[in-house]
């Protein structure tokens, strides 16, 4: 029972683990990350690679995976990485839990994104407003919102949340959170467990993506006069200082205010885009083959797609 | 109601005791009466991972059947409110399990549980947790070393409010420093559930250079004994609890 040192699990590549209920073998290819919570490796199961997280303390493991647990059972949408088996297993002598779950191949946030992509952003952060609406109609908060928790899932082209474990019913305390995040630090209102303890997060998640933000931020905590200072940001000011001061109370008025803004720097690169198009159209369009020309009236239907949004949005 | 309430203490250190009573010895006393000891080593920025004037941290927290956790001071917000957390956790699982070896009669360890019944067990930790009372005797070492620390502490203490505040169940605590010019350990704060108190008391000065951990864990454990208004102390906490939650 005793939980005093830290519950990271070392693991050399090439253990093997047998699970002492379900008797399912997992060998280790290697580390993936490590928190607070325990570590996670990357496993060869009889079925295929998987994600394991393995801590010293059992409750993290029963705890999270339960939550998974929940989650899968939230209809029709995924939204943790799926939950595959759940065991504990003797390593030197010593008894640990572990969970595995499905290995989401993907890219930190930080190293995908590129400032001044607007749009790009924009789609992201709406795909994740769209997966906390769901969590938050499950009746939890994800809680612990930063972006070393977001992944862009390389196989289904979406953001994917992973660390479920501050996940926290709806009207609790929030047990887990990152200071950077968290509104409590802030000064922005109660660490209790409410859709916009997480909209919070989400505007802090995008304002870490700024860097003079992420400089300002350590020591300024000045919620309003930073956001004006994220220079790379400016489309979003309104939306997170609406989300930073707790004026959406649901996940789907963020997204909302999110589908309603025009980026005006990215006009240019739709018509540009569009006139390429074009070219390539009808250079296309002169080639006798019957391929060619069906690559070409796509072309010039694609161009004037291009063209008329184009339009639409110069308007 | 027959809520009960779970005590606890919480040692923020960066250094060996050096004077006085052996604290590892007074920490396992302390567990006796039913109070965890729980403590934070501080590091030094330049210090390295688990360095060996911070052993005594964990032998402490074992011995007092709580939870330690070393760490730099910027990392002290999150981790005093992920110990105190922990340390009531581990309390409630040791009555729980107490529960389940009155169901099984023998002794169940964590890893005998097949996984859908610590699932079950650990629902139950997780309503207790969020329901029972509380009460945190915090006791800062203000030796000289830890003058730079001090407004990390403060921090980190205003902030455990703030997740106290945000529990179901009702919290008080109270902070004791030491030591001081003249004795081993002062009283600050006695129980309160103010955050607005900890701003008025703290100590911003450091003082002394000698750490009598272990005399002042025994001074200062003595709080405990003092009521808290309105609050009966009791030990039966799940058995209200658990029934009338299921
Ligand atoms: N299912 C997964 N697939 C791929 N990578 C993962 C998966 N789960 C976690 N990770 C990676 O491991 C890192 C640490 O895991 P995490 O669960 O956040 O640990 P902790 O909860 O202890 O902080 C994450 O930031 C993420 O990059």
């Amino acid at each position: 029972m005793t939980s005093s040192i830290h519950p990271t699990v070392r693991l050399a590549d090439r253990t093997t683990l047998v699970g002492k209920w379900h008797k399912r073998r997992y060998q280790v290819i290697g580390r993936i990350g490590e928190g607070s919570r325990g570590s996670i490796y990357l496993v060869q199961g009889s079925r295929g690679r998987f994600a394991l997280k393995i801590s010293k303390d059992s409750s993290v493991i029963t705890r999270e995976a339960k939550i998974l647990k929940v989650m899968r059972k939230v209809q029709g949408v995924q939204l943790g990485p799926f939950l595959f088996d759940v065991d504990d297993a003797v390593i030197h002598q010593t008894s640990y839990s572990f969970y595995v779950m499905e290995y989401i191949e993907g890219i930190q946030i930080k190293d995908w994104y590129q400032p001044g992509k607007f749009n790009q952003l924009a789609t992201v952060m709406k795909q994740l407003l769209f997966q906390l609406h769901h969590i938050h109609q499950a009746g939890y908060i994800f809680g612990d919102l930063k972006l070393e928790n977001l992944l862009i899932d390389r196989k289904r082209k979406r953001i994917r949340l992973v660390d479920f474990g501050g996940v926290t019913k709806i009207g609790r305390s929030v047990r887990e959170y990152t200071s950077q995040y968290d509104r409590g630090y802030w000064q922005m209102g109660e660490r209790r467990a409410e859709p916009s303890y997480d909209l919070f997060a989400v505007a802090m998640c995008m304002l870490q993506l700024d860097s003079m933000f992420r400089k300002n931020g350590a020591t300024n905590k000045n919620l309003m006069r930073l956001i004006d200072q994220s220079q790379t940001l400016v489309p979003f000011h309104s939306i997170l200082k609406k989300a930073v001061s707790g004026s959406y109370t649901h996940a789907t008025e963020m997204k909302r205010d999110l589908d309603r803004l025009r980026f005006p720097q990215q006009r240019k690169n739709r018509r540009r885009i569009g006139a390429h198009s074009m070219a390539h159209a009808s250079h296309q369009a002169s080639d006798p083959t019957y391929k060619n020309e069906l690559i070409g009236i796509t072309a010039v239907f694609m161009g004037q797609v291009f063209l008329f949004v184009g339009i639409y949005y110069w308007f | 109601m027959g809520k009960g309430t779970i005590r606890q203490i919480l040692l923020i250190t960066d250094g060996c005791s050096n004077q006085g009573e052996d604290p590892v010895r007074v920490s396992e006393q302390i567990a006796q009466q039913g109070i965890s000891v729980n403590v934070i080593g501080v590091m030094e920025d330049d210090q390295t991972e688990n360095p060996t004037g911070l052993a005594e941290v964990n032998e402490i927290a074992q011995a007092g059947n709580g939870v330690s956790r070393i760490v730099y001071a910027e990392e002290l917000s999150e981790t005093v409110q992920m110990v105190t957390q922990k340390a009531m956790t581990q309390t409630i699982q040791g009555y729980v399990s107490q529960e389940l070896k009155g169901i099984f009669g023998k002794e169940m360890r964590e890893e005998d549980l097949p996984p859908d019944t610590k699932e079950e067990v650990q629902e139950i930790v997780e309503e207790l947790g969020e329901t029972v009372d509380l009460q945190v005797l915090i006791l800062i070492d203000t030796s000289a070393s830890m003058q730079d620390k001090m407004s990390a502490v403060r921090e980190s203490l205003n902030d455990m409010v703030i997740s106290l505040k945000s529990r179901m169940g009702s919290y008080y605590f109270s902070i004791y420093q030491f030591p001081t010019r003249r004795k081993i350990t002062k009283q600050l704060l006695s129980w309160t559930n103010r955050g607005a108190d900890i701003a008025k008391v703290f100590p911003k000065l450091a003082t002394g250079g000698i750490t009598p951990t272990g005399s002042a864990l025994k001074e200062a454990v003595k709080i405990f004994d003092q009521e808290v208004i309105g609050e009966e102390v009791d030990y039966d906490i799940i058995d209200t609890s658990y029934r009338s939650s299921s």
